[in-house]
């Protein structure tokens, strides 16, 4: 077992998007160590910024955005790299699984070609062992001939099925990262269960696991990290367990209560908009602990306990 | 960083080709006016055949008609051949398309497959039989115009109907109690409407340019002069052979920056903002 | 007991793919109840017809066999006015919220065309009380549906349904896509509506917990069969 070493390091970052000339701060202030071989989960609700990280990471951000801060991935700062440098990188270091994906396959190509193209593109292993690799990706997503299963096309086969052959296809290029931005969106139990397995799986396989979402479960019962964001800032980070059975900050003890399990308790009110956040912490007019210095002074991130709270009562 | 506070139809304008629509507006203008801008009346006759001068800045035709009145009067045949063909193109292919696509069941397949009859009927040749056998007139030519062209218009507000007949609000609209007309008028054609503009541009446009083709073989009203029927006597009546370019390239001309202006006109919704998508 | 708002006999539907198609068979022998004042969930796996028989339900789309009694009226059997006049008692509160709005027109103008439904009066002083009912601000209306969050769009999609006075509320999976927060606020405002309008709801949703928290009977359904 290596001994655990940073894979990613983000310090500081802070995207700003520029539309109508008006500056909307998407994420403030973000830094986060994700270690090798450990499963980082990124909570909050929509709009707090955490699929902007995701999308930065990659440098896949729109043209209209500024990123200040570094984001180091194996000891290469991002944002320094030439693009083709960035794309080999994109799919062979850094495996991305978006929402819904069973639905990434493309519907006109065998499942054959939409394998053989990221290997052949990537090159991760020679011509005369791609078909072989294939296979073996194909019997460890769960199907029993590979070589008949190679042949179908995305339609003859079900969603899970799918699913399985996208992960097969993420896993096939052995990514050391994998990104998954919020690959449960919108769906029923079943398949959060499928991806729950896939997720599992990249995890077996010793990689490092970035899980973007706002399904609270599924994040209990994958990472080993948690990271809470609100309004683009991090409230909250520290191990998942701990944060989970005992949150520290409001907003945390407020998104807990709202789960099914515990009454679904609402947060009242909703975030503030971006581009008019008040002076104070951002969570004060939802807070129930609220004080008058928290409309007043932004609270720091410190450390307390063994994780990062930014609040004005610790 | 300022914020200037645009308002939403400006926004909208920034995409606006402003010089087609001046030039489109010039023609207008003389379709309308042509009296303020002609230099002499279409029925004075000058000597023939003659050449660009102080006097005629376009010269005379063979009939002794100076060209640039000529040029100026048929601004407005044209337009009404390419207009009225675009309008009545419209209507039908819309209308078609509507009930197609939101009624669907056995209207659809019904209208469909006029469609369909439709589309493979060879335009140019029909229309050489129906002048043929009819008194060639402008109105017969933009009934003609019109009915063989509102097909692929047809088709396409089927396919935008369709897809969001089954979207949440148009649900939610029958699901209220909104009759299918309202629904049809504040729900769907607001949203397709950024496709029919193209659509009835393109229609004018082409129509113009069939227009052209016809009087350029003969087969429009011989009485009205539109610039391609001047384009025609050009070439019938010596015109090309004394190489009288004043004569020809004119309403050659005028009809390409026409056509030009209409077409970018139409492509004012293509702009470099995302597209909503229906799911 | 109270008395019976809407029953389903028999239900059955099918679908086929343009004139040469194949039938598919989307309900077979539906039968379910509603009284009045009970929330009743409907729970099964996604393409199993619940949205169908929602559309059934709310008059938009007929069965090809079975019959829909509102209290004591056969819809099938009254002339098209009353069947439309009760028929609008039911409404649907669709997923996705955001496209239960025009997306080219702002929101202040999507709800003024209420006017034109027969049977709507609006509130003479616009429509800043409802909008606080479901716990939103007037200026939301100046906005464009694509400019607003999930919640409030459902909110507001609520808001409109209560304008037209509606006794039963079908409620097309009404969390699906929202953050945990969000449901929460969601459900909890339901509740409310429930309680202070009187109203009945048939909630249709894949998560189980969901169905617990707001149903007191629920139906289970699988491949077009209710039990």
């Amino acid at each position: 077992m290596n001994s655990p070493y940073p894979i990613l390091d983000i310090s500081n970052l802070s995207i700003t998007f520029l539309s109508d000339g008006i500056k909307i701060p998407a994420v403030s202030s973000f830094s986060c160590r994700i270690m090798q071989g450990t499963c980082t989960a990124i909570i909050g609700e929509s709009g707090c910024g955490k699929s902007v990280v995701a999308h930065a990471i990659l440098r896949l951000l729109p043209k209209n955005s500024q990123v200040e801060g570094t984001i180091i991935f194996k000891n290469q700062n991002i944002y320094r790299l030439d693009e083709r440098l960035l794309q080999s990188i994109r799919g062979k270091e850094i495996g991305i699984m978006f929402q819904s994906p069973d639905r990434a396959l493309n519907p006109i190509y065998r499942l054959y070609k939409q394998m053989f193209q990221p290997l052949d593109t990537h090159k991760v292993v020679p011509v005369q062992e791609r078909e072989a690799h294939i296979h073996k990706a194909l019997i460890k997503a769960g199907f029993s001939n590979p070589e008949l299963a190679a042949r179908l096309y995305p339609c003859h086969c079900s969603g899970g099925m799918n699913q399985r052959a996208v992960t097969a296809i993420i896993l096939s290029l052995e990514p050391d990262l994998v990104i998954a931005d919020e690959p449960t969106k919108g769906l029923d139990r079943s398949k959060i269960l499928d991806i729950q397995a896939s997720l599992q799986e990249v995890l077996h396989e010793k990689r490092t696991l970035l899980l973007i979402t706002h399904d609270i479960r599924l994040a209990h019962t994958m990472a080993h990290h948690i990271v809470v964001m609100y309004a683009g800032e991090i409230v909250e980070a520290g191990p998942a367990n701990a944060i989970l059975s005992s949150p520290s900050h409001p907003y945390t003890r407020g998104l807990i209560q709202s789960l099914p399990e515990n009454g679904f308790n609402p947060i009242p009110g909703c975030a503030p908009p971006l581009t008019n956040l008040p002076e104070g912490c951002r969570f004060a007019d939802r807070c129930y602990q609220v004080t008058k210095l928290c409309h007043k002074r932004p609270a720091k991130l410190t450390q307390v306990n063994g994780r990062m709270i930014r609040c004005h009562r610790y | 960083m300022t914020v200037i506070n645009i308002p939403s139809w400006l926004k909208k304008m920034r995409y606006t080709p402003t010089f087609c629509i001046i030039i489109l507006g010039i023609f207008v203008y003389a379709a309308i006016f042509p009296k303020t801008i002609s230099p002499y009346s279409p029925d004075i006759r000058f000597s023939p055949y003659g050449e660009p001068d102080e006097n005629h800045i376009l010269g005379t035709d063979d009939m002794g008609y100076d060209i640039l009145t000529l040029l100026i009067y048929a601004t407005r045949i044209s337009l009404i051949i390419g207009v009225f063909a675009g309008i009545l193109s419209l209507c039908i292919g819309t209308s078609i398309g509507i009930a197609s696509g939101f009624h669907q069941g056995w209207v659809d397949d019904l209208m469909m497959g006029v469609t369909d009859i439709i589309l493979i009927i060879p335009k140019i040749p029909v229309t050489i039989l129906i002048a043929a056998y009819l008194h060639p007139s402008i109105w017969i030519l933009i009934i003609v115009l019109g009915l063989f062209s509102w097909e692929t218009t047809a088709r396409v507000v089927r396919a935008k109907t369709m897809q969001i007949r089954n979207s949440g609000f148009v649900l939610s609209s029958r699901c209220l109690g909104f009759s299918s007309f309202s629904i049809i008028i504040h729900d769907i054609i607001p949203v397709i409407y950024p496709v029919l503009l193209p659509k009835f541009m393109l229609t004018i446009a082409s129509a113009m340019i069939s227009e052209a083709s016809l009087s350029f073989l003969g087969l429009s009203d011989p009485m009205m002069e539109s610039w391609g029927k001047m384009i025609a006597d050009a070439f019938d009546h010596g015109g090309f052979i004394r190489e009288m370019w004043w004569w020809f390239l004119p309403p050659a001309i005028c009809m390409c920056v026409t056509v030009l202006a209409i077409t970018r006109i139409g492509m004012i919704y293509e702009s470099n903002e995302p597209e909503m998508v229906f799911e | 007991m109270s008395s019976v708002l809407i029953e389903a006999k028999n239900v059955s539907k099918r679908y086929r793919n343009g004139l040469a198609g194949e039938w598919q068979q989307i309900l077979t022998n539906v039968s379910m109840m509603v009284h009045d004042g009970e929330t009743v969930g409907i729970c099964g796996p996604s393409g199993c017809g619940k949205s169908t028989l929602s559309r059934i339900l709310a008059g938009l789309e007929e069965p090809d066999k079975g019959e829909i009694w509102f209290r004591t009226i056969l819809l099938s059997s009254v002339d098209n006015k009353i069947r439309k006049e009760m028929r609008r008692k039911i409404q649907i509160l669709f997923q996705d919220p955001g496209s239960s709005f025009n997306p080219v027109r702002k929101l202040n103008v999507s709800m003024n065309r209420l006017i034109n439904l027969p049977g709507v009066t609006l509130p003479r002083q616009g429509f800043s009380e409802i909008l606080h009912k479901v716990g939103l601000h007037e200026e939301i209306l100046s906005r464009y549906p694509h400019e607003i969050s999930g919640g409030q769009a459902q909110r507001l999609a609520l808001a409109r349904i209560l304008l037209t006075k509606p006794e039963l509320i079908i409620l097309d999976e009404p969390t699906s896509g929202l953050d945990i927060s969000v449901q929460a606020q969601i459900l909890r405002l339901l509740k409310e509506v429930k309680k202070r309008e009187k109203m009945s709801y048939i909630i249709i949703s894949h998560d189980s917990d969901v169905l617990s928290f707001m149903s007191d009977r629920i139906y289970s359904m699988e491949n077009g069969a209710l039990s």
